[in-house]
């Protein structure tokens, strides 16, 4: 009887033993995979037992390029990743706002998404955001320039809630044939035009069935390309310094909208008729010969060298006012709260923002990377298509502060009938002031 | 008769005009679309947009996808909708008077008020990333409008047939195996094509219920040729579009007369 519960006492024990062994090793395991801190410290890991795990990553690439350098990223990633394999999951633009919001309800949001600066910062204030400044490697910090790195922080929030990695300016892209007829002598990086020689270039370009340059208001890249214009200028259009947010529509802030009334309506140079077009649309405008210049931004080459690799063009930085300085606008990387992975998450983050991915990344959306060394990178400075010229102009990239703004894309909705109105002649200045603080003032009130 | 033509042609290129676009742009080359060349007919007809589309995102799987979720949503809505609606057609109490109140009341309510707890509810049943889930969604999402029709048509149907059936020696059952249902054929050919469109066609409940690559519908691939900056890869986007109505197309080539028929009958009877 005593053996017998002698052997039970021994079996219970061993079990008990077992039991605890087991969740040692998985509280173990999932530290190291779950937080891990050997990724901060750059601390050999290969010796520790991992738990494999799998993440997600939301991809919003949407070009063939684009979609198959995130690929080759993905399976780069898993070929090289002894514990972590990504699953590479394919989103699209239009709806990732209404995924996100529902599935962080459910905490059920992929691990690594893709997205954008300026569309982050609601998340970040609900807290759906892990702060990549705790995973983050050192030199993953300082491979990417601070600059960049503003973009995806939030006034009244700490943390880094985005990893920057693609950037987009506004340029000039202008029909060489029809510069060198007009005698224009073109911008360059070292040299470029003011305002005022933006739109002297444009009239000498005028012609019957020709619009010296073309400008378009419809879409993320109508006034809200004009507004990042506007920083060149000390345009601010929002302030909240008395610490709630109000439009504001000074001198500084109607300078360009007056610029480019003047040019439809005073010297003809500009057509009414693009206002309402899409960024593709004005291009096919550009292509056809029907436009000398677009402001645009540097993705649209991309657009040009498909439709006719013979279409000669040229492309010039944006014009300068007090400063060549216009708004910054990446698109990010970032973690899910909710993610339980978010040190792999990281681990992958690092792993496709590393200069040579940001290259890879770079030519396949024709956008410029912001990896210091990507910037240096001799592959996107030999690439041709004016590519030495945008990765140049990365320099007047800055921080708006406007970026600071969580309802920024309600206001920017708001307000653009009022452009629409006044850069089609429908109302004066003062009109087009008072309706930009009438209807944009509301927006800007929920974010008080 | 010669005006009475001319507003048919004028209504019908009305009509025709955006499918021949989307037919047209489809079979163009990239250089034609970005140069905005405006004609219907190609300059150089290529297959290159279905190549890119087939090759990028798996058109195919994803059409067998759709294609599965539809009929079985199609198909289980219909199975529901029969019986129920001949319950609300034939008796007609308080309960019946609710339950047409709830299915009203259900198609009024906004999308976007229960697409959270509709997503938690299927997450906890252990539906999500599963097409099963989609599927029930779907027939639950068409459930109130398709009880609604089939409930019309069988009231249209008169209760005498029933009757002299039932004093022949029929039972409930055979009632509406033998007589019920071959004049229902085209309340149900309605009904199936409206549930069978609707999950076809639907984007927002995929869009959050199914993130597996593997078991990805139609709909949310078409959508992924449209970029940032309002960019938007036309010729394959046409042609992932092109593939995408052809299920219905057919569907409505085989279902025209029926369609037709019922679409008036169902619309005149309350």
């Amino acid at each position: 009887m005593k053996l017998k519960r002698a052997t039970k006492f021994v079996a219970a024990s061993s079990l008990l033993l077992l039991v605890l062994a087991s969740c040692t090793s998985a509280s173990t395991s999932s530290d190291v995979a779950g937080n891990d801190s050997a990724t901060d410290t750059g601390t050999d890991t290969t010796a520790e037992v991992r738990e494999p795990v799998e993440i997600e990553f939301y991809s919003l690439a949407w070009q063939e390029g684009a979609i198959a350098s995130h690929k080759e990223i993905v399976d780069a990633f898993n070929a090289q990743s002894e514990y972590v394999t990504v699953k590479h999951v394919q989103g699209d633009w239009g709806a990732i706002d209404q995924l996100l919001t529902t599935c962080f309800e459910a905490s059920n949001c992929p691990d690594v998404f893709h997205f954008e600066d300026g569309a982050l910062r609601s998340y970040v204030e609900r807290g759906n955001l892990v702060d990549l400044e705790t995973l983050m490697s050192d030199d993953f910090r300082a491979s990417i320039p601070e600059s960049s790195w503003a973009t995806a922080q939030y006034a009244g929030t700490d943390g880094i809630y985005g990893a920057p990695f693609l950037m987009e300016s506004r340029i000039i892209l202008a029909n060489k044939d029809m510069m060198d007829a007009a005698g224009v002598k073109a911008a360059t990086v070292d040299d470029p035009w003011t305002w005022a020689e933006f739109r002297a270039a444009a009239a000498k370009m005028t012609s019957p069935g020709v619009d010296g340059a073309g400008l378009r208001l419809k879409g993320s890249g109508g006034v809200n390309g004009i507004i990042r214009l506007a920083a060149s200028v000390g345009g601010e259009y929002v302030d909240n310094s008395s610490g709630s947010w109000k439009t504001v529509m000074g001198p500084n802030e109607l300078e360009l909208p007056k610029l480019f009334h003047d040019m439809i309506h005073v010297d003809g140079s500009m057509s009414t008729d693009l206002l309402g077009l899409s960024g593709g649309g004005v291009n096919t405008m550009f292509l056809q010969g029907a436009l000398a210049m677009q402001i645009s931004g540097d993705y649209m080459r991309s657009q040009i060298v498909a439709a006719d690799p013979d279409f000669e063009w040229i492309l010039m930085p944006a014009p300068v006012g007090i400063s060549s300085k216009q708004a910054n606008n990446s698109q990010t990387m970032s973690i899910a709260g909710d993610s339980d992975n978010p040190a792999a998450a990281m681990e992958f983050i690092e792993f496709a923002l590393n200069a040579e991915n940001q290259v890879k990344l770079a030519l396949g959306d024709w956008l410029i990377p912001t990896a210091t060394a990507a910037l240096e990178s001799a592959e996107l400075a030999s690439a041709g298509n004016f590519w030495d010229v945008s990765l140049a102009l990365s320099k007047n990239l800055d921080y708006a502060p406007w970026q600071e703004l969580a309802t920024y894309g309600q206001w920017r909705g708001a307000i653009a009938p009022a452009w629409f109105d006044y850069l089609n002649g429908d109302s004066s200045l003062s009109e087009f002031t008072s309706r930009v603080i009438e209807l944009g003032d509301p927006a800007l009130a929920k974010a008080n | 008769m010669a005006l009475r033509y001319a507003l048919l042609l004028l209504m019908l290129v009305f009509i025709l005009s955006p499918a021949l676009w989307l037919f047209s742009t489809a079979f163009k080359g990239q250089q034609e679309i970005l140069m905005g060349v405006p004609s219907f007919i190609p300059e150089e007809p290529t297959f290159d947009n279905f190549i890119t589309a087939f090759t990028e995102q798996s058109i195919f799987r994803s059409a067998g996808n759709s294609l599965f979720v539809s009929i079985s949503a199609a198909v289980m809505t219909v199975a529901l909708s029969v019986p129920a609606a001949y319950v609300l057609a034939r008796f007609r109490g308080v309960a019946s008077k609710m339950v047409l109140g709830w299915a009203i009341l259900a198609q009024m309510v906004p999308f976007i008020l229960i697409i959270i707890p509709l997503y938690l509810i299927v997450i906890k049943a252990g539906f999500y990333n599963n097409l099963l889930g989609l599927i029930l969604v779907y027939t639950v999402w068409s459930l109130p409008y398709a009880l609604w029709m089939l409930r019309n048509f069988i009231m249209a149907i008169p209760i005498e047939l029933e009757e002299s059936a039932a004093i022949d020696g029929a039972s409930r059952l055979q009632v509406i195996r033998s007589i019920i249902a071959p004049l229902l054929v085209p309340g149900l050919v309605v009904t199936t094509a409206f549930a069978f469109i609707n999950s076809w066609n639907e984007f927002f409940f995929a869009l959050v219920l199914i993130r597996d690559p593997e078991i990805t519908p139609l709909s949310l691939l078409i959508v992924r040729f449209i970029g940032a900056n309002e960019g938007v890869r036309l010729g394959p986007l046409a042609a992932t579009a092109l593939v995408a109505t052809i299920p219905s197309v057919i569907a409505f080539a085989f279902l025209q007369k029926r369609l037709s028929g019922a679409l008036i009958g169902g619309a005149v009877k309350g």
